[in-house]
């Protein structure tokens, strides 16, 4: 199968844009503060390596084991980093937030059951056994993705818990992926590699176009420092007293702590 | 299209709305909160009876939040307790503290992320206090506030009392931390 120039340039794109944000994780040193991102990062590249060299070779048995070993790594890699983004936001100093830690348990395998549930009653088109578990398994990540994300996001809004600069670009970057992925997929799903034709590379075009979307604003965002603590405004501080007037008894212990 | 097609679409279609919905709702609620301004947050706040607050408060624990062991401790009567936290009109409006609270400990933390711990205490306070106010509006639209209130009320005021003394105690730490950062542009 011959790829063609578009493919070829986003396969490209992505291989080196992965290897740039990898250096910005190194230069910036954000390696320590998130470990499983910065192996995602570069999983993604050799991933990229991997299957463009088999492709390019036409190692189509060894291409096919592949896609589904590092498809399989690659979920694996993408839970963690949800993992990750979970421990930043909600376990503060080492701890888990005692508030959040059962709900977001409960939460988690719940949206994994759905996502099963979801694959499961996915109507394939694929032409055989091995087209229907590709589909499965590209439609399996995003959505799952999708839902922890949204269980992270109420989760931390009802609680009242601050989502750091970083986290936040991460977190959205991955969210801005695995929502439209869930739309591809699922057309994809309908109708099956082989029906879709045209549809079917622009689909493929609108995935990697989106990656790359993600992969360069995450390099903008973790370029850019965490913002620092500043001073507090000199108004600030008159509105202080303010706020002990509207809520603390003058004159008693309740401002005395 | 077959019916067990259409199924899973519809399905798979209405898990993702929801998705989308809930995620855009309470992301847009992070946003918001997240670029609050401080003069917004204070006028948020609404009076309380501060001293009736702390008289149901003191009634369980000690001005230093430790429960009380001493005989006289829960010598308040339920009417006495409904009436000095107004009824269910006074929980509404500790609620609406508690929320903004809740913010400005947020606040505190961006401006001053060591003080963290502690606005990690008022977070958890308020979710105590959340959990006790919750159990009031069942028993209120269950008809059953009478039987509940003196206890979960009472639970409520201790709660907001905590959370406010850790509020004060915040601001005094970023007080500090202000005056920390003068001496050092000094």
């Amino acid at each position: 199968m011959k790829l063609s120039n578009l493919a070829g340039i986003l396969w490209a794109a992505g291989f080196v844009l992965n290897c740039v944000l990898l250096m910005v994780l190194c230069l910036r040193r954000r390696a320590k503060s998130f470990p499983i991102f910065c192996i995602f990062i570069g999983f993604s590249a050799v991933r990229t390596l991997i299957l463009f060299s088999l492709w390019r070779h036409s190692q189509w048995n060894l291409y096919r084991t592949s896609y589904f070993v590092l498809m399989f790594l690659d979920t694996c890699l993408q839970v963690g980093l949800i993992w990750e983004i979970a421990s930043k936001v909600f376990r503060r100093r080492g701890v888990w937030a005692p508030d959040v830690r059962t709900k977001l348990a409960v939460w988690s395998i719940a949206s994994v059951a759905v996502a099963c549930g979801l694959t499961a009653v996915q109507q394939l088109a694929g032409r055989s056994w091995l087209q229907d578990a590709v589909l499965r398994a590209d439609f399996f990540p995003p959505i799952l993705i999708s839902e922890l994300f949204v269980v992270m996001l109420v989760l931390s809004s009802e609680a009242g818990l601050n989502w750091r600069t970083h986290v936040a670009a991460i977190t959205l970057g991955l969210a801005a992926f695995s929502f439209p992925e869930v739309v591809i997929g699922t057309i994809a799903n309908l109708r099956g590699f082989d029906k879709l034709g045209y549809l079917s590379s622009t689909l493929e075009s609108i995935r990697k176009e989106l990656y790359l979307a993600c992969l360069i604003y995450w390099c903008y965002s973790m370029w850019q420092p965490e913002p620092e603590s500043r001073v507090m405004p000199p108004r600030m501080e008159g509105q202080v007293s303010g706020l002990r007037d509207i809520l603390v008894h003058r004159g008693n212990d309740w401002g005395d702590q | 299209m077959n019916a067990s097609l259409l199924a899973g679409l519809a399905l798979t279609g209405a898990v993702f709305v929801v998705l989308l919905v809930v995620g855009l709702t309470h992301a847009r609620k992070l946003h918001r909160s997240s670029r609050r301004a401080w003069e917004e947050l204070m006028s948020q706040l609404v009076p309380t009876n501060r001293q009736a607050i702390e008289t149901v408060a003191l009634d369980v624990v000690e001005s230093s939040g430790e429960r009380r062991s001493d005989e006289h401790r829960r010598e308040l009567g339920r009417e006495e307790i409904w009436s000095l936290l107004d009824g269910m009109d006074g929980i509404r409006r500790m609620e609406n503290n508690s929320r903004v609270l809740i913010e400005m400990a947020a606040y505190i933390e961006r401006w001053h992320p060591d003080a963290a711990e502690i606005a990690e205490e008022i977070r958890l306070e308020a979710r105590k206090f959340d959990w006790q106010t919750r159990w009031l509006h069942e028993a209120e639209k269950n008809n059953c506030l009478e039987l509940h209130f003196h206890s979960y009320g009472q639970n409520a005021a201790v709660s907001y009392y905590s959370m406010v003394k850790k509020t004060v105690a915040l601001f005094q730490h970023s007080e500090a931390a202000l005056l920390g950062d003068l001496q050092r542009a000094l």
